[in-house]
């Protein structure tokens, strides 16, 4: 019999000294069982051992712990990335780095993942950063991210996507939730459509304003009768 | 049932596992023979936890760093060997030293560390843990 450790802690925290290499099984837990606390990371419960059995990578440690429905969508941006990642703005700011541009730099709020909150729809922290190109609404910026896109149609189409929808109801929104994007990692991009933006807008459907449906079509995936993403 | 207030919990990042929960996390284990370790161990939810399901407290372990939490996971789990219950930190080699003397250098873990430092606190088990 081989001495177990059955952990409850973040999915997050596998990262740290390879531990995923140490995990047998894991899987995401309802935080909502937690009656006196709001857990705006991902928990899961994972069986570890001494031994490295290498059954997974961090990637798909993060993967198990993320929501089910959306697991189609998670597959195809792993397997079609394109290095649209999640970057973190640490600073305490005011106002916009100035090496960040209007055109190419897509900025929202880390809490757009579990810690609540959010940035989606018009109401959104970035949205006049990123669709009107106006002045920030700022004392948020220290903890934001923003996202590089090569050009100027490819960012803005992304943007017209992201603000599409409401808070809880988009794609970007849902897909979004089930992943710890607060920690900024390139590896939770994997949330992000991995696309190429600057094309997205041809899509028959992105010309209905039917966004979303537009993105899944584009990966080849939509949206079943129960929410749940499927292949076409 | 609990005796810290919530923000002394929310200061020492602890949230205690849920009855359900803990539960669940016992049921992980193939056999409940031989001696379990808390190192982490909070108020002691998961060690009552195994005691539900039949590991006499002889056989239960604890550790808890913060010395209120300590004194009140004595104090809410009276059948559990004072001996058993360590006040070190987790991430000190020296816990799992002394914690190999105690068990006979024979143990399973459960555990739900503070969030934040979860995963070095996992490391440092999976290093001292009996092959």
């Amino acid at each position: 019999m081989m001495n177990k450790c059955v952990v409850l802690m973040p999915a997050s925290q596998y990262r740290i000294k390879s531990l995923y290499e140490h995990v047998g099984i894991i899987e995401g837990v309802d935080s909502r069982v937690f009656t006196d606390a709001i857990i705006v990371c991902n928990l899961s419960l994972a069986e570890c051992y001494k031994e490295r059995l290498n059954k997974y990578t961090y990637q798909s440690i993060m993967l198990a712990c993320s929501g089910k429905e959306y697991h189609e969508y998670y597959k195809w941006n792993i397997e079609h990335n394109r290095n649209i990642v999640i970057i973190g703005i640490d600073n305490k700011l005011s106002k916009a780095p100035e090496y960040l541009s209007t055109d190419l730099d897509f900025i929202e709020i880390r809490r757009c993942g579990k810690c609540g909150g959010g940035g989606y729809g018009i109401g959104g922290y970035g949205y006049r950063w990123n669709v009107t190109k106006t002045d920030l609404d700022n004392g948020w910026l220290h903890s934001a991210f923003y996202i590089h896109f090569d050009t100027k149609v490819s960012k803005d189409n992304f943007a017209k996507w992201w603000y599409s929808g409401k808070k809880g109801e988009s794609l970007a929104s849902k897909a979004l939730i089930e992943t710890p994007i607060s920690t900024c990692s390139s590896i939770v991009s994997y949330a992000i459509p991995q696309l190429d933006w600057e094309n997205t807008s041809n899509n028959p459907l992105w010309k209905e304003g039917k966004y979303d449906e537009a993105v899944l079509s584009e990966m080849g995936l939509k949206f079943d009768e129960n929410g749940v993403i499927v292949k076409c | 049932m609990l005796n810290l207030t919530k923000e002394k919990r929310r200061s020492l990042g602890s949230f205690y596992t849920p009855d359900s929960l803990a539960d669940k996390m016992v049921s992980r284990f193939e056999s409940l023979d031989g001696n379990f370790v808390d190192f982490t161990a909070g108020d002691g939810s998961l060690l009552r936890a195994l005691n539900r399901a039949g590991v006499d407290w002889s056989r239960l372990y604890a550790n808890e760093l913060d010395k209120d939490s300590y004194e009140n996971l004595l104090k809410m789990n009276p059948d559990l060997p004072r001996d058993h219950v360590l006040n070190m930190d987790a991430l000190d080699d020296d816990c799992h030293k002394k914690m190999l003397e105690i068990t006979g250098g024979q143990y399973q873990v459960i555990l739900n560390p503070p969030f934040h430092i979860g995963g070095k606190i996992v490391a440092k088990i999976l290093e001292w843990m009996p092959e």
